[in-house]
């Protein structure tokens, strides 16, 4: 199998991307599933398959639990923020997330069950930076948290709920983007 | 043996596989005897990494330091998941 390091390509089919797109509006909406965080964050897992150098994505999935409050993960996490999080008007105590790792376990048996393979994880950004008014790249702090994940990390830009943008970054850094492509044909 | 499921984003750092059969008595021995057969799981050491550690899919929340008496059984199926963070 290629590395994800030498991946040129991911294939995002338009249902998936607007699975996505939708997650991050209902969010933004405040409308919260049964069992979810009350958190205005969007994040989930994007899985697929892979033929040689490209990605295909085959279905994303929706993260519900946020443990970023709880012992022993807010901890590191507000270390994490203290140390590298790029100061905004949403207080460090607020922002970061991290997943309930029997939610990702129970996503991971799912995906293997249907033989795909979780290639990437995705969030949004919805203030603009006055430096970065799109936010469709990856932060220092996304940097640094997905180092060693084997992951890309799709970044959803939610600046302009109109006009969403995906990306996506291997371990979360700007210099390793590889570009997301959604079939012409699927957009109708 | 016991056998460990790699979850897979972290399949590279044991040539791909998606288990492993590691001999342990304990949880500490087998995943220091993982780590030593299979270098690469090595980032689990780093403090960007939470390690959580299911057996037969229960979730272990004992301290790292206590793993050498969670004695393990033959046919134990141990799981490993870097819970995913971002910003």
């Amino acid at each position: 199998m290629i590395a994800f390091e030498q991946i040129t390509e991911i294939i995002l089919p338009y249902l998936n991307w607007q699975d996505i797109v939708e997650h991050c509006k209902r969010k933004l909406a405040g409308n919260y599933l049964h069992g979810e965080s009350r958190v205005r964050k969007a994040y989930g897992l994007v899985a697929g398959t892979q033929d040689e150098h490209i990605l295909n994505v085959k279905r994303t999935l929706q993260i519900k639990k946020n443990v970023r409050d709880k012992e022993p993960y807010k901890t590191y996490m507000d270390r994490m923020m203290e140390q590298y999080a790029v100061p905004s008007k949403t207080s460090l105590d607020r922002r970061g997330w991290i997943t309930d790792p029997e939610e990702l376990k129970e996503y991971y048996d799912k995906c293997d069950q249907e033989r795909l393979i979780v290639f990437g994880t995705y969030h949004m950004h919805i203030v603009p930076w006055e430096h970065d008014p799109i936010r469709d790249t990856p932060t220092l702090l996304d940097t640094i948290l997905a180092r060693n994940s084997n992951l890309f990390s799709f970044i959803v830009s939610m600046v302009d709920v109109t006009r969403p943008r995906i990306r996506a970054f291997y371990e979360g850094s700007g210099e390793n983007e590889v570009p997301v492509v959604i079939p012409s044909t699927d957009k109708g | 043996m016991p056998k460990i499921i790699i979850p897979s984003p972290l399949r590279k750092y044991a040539n791909n596989q998606r288990e492993v059969i590691i001999d342990g008595d304990s949880l500490k021995e087998t995943i220091e005897r993982l780590f030593h057969q299979y270098p690469g799981f090595e980032i689990m050491n780093d403090d960007s990494a939470f390690l959580s550690i299911f057996i037969n899919s229960r979730l272990i929340r004992t301290d790292i330091e206590k793993w050498d008496q969670l004695s393990l059984n033959s046919d134990d199926e141990i799981t490993l998941i870097i819970p995913i963070a971002g910003g």
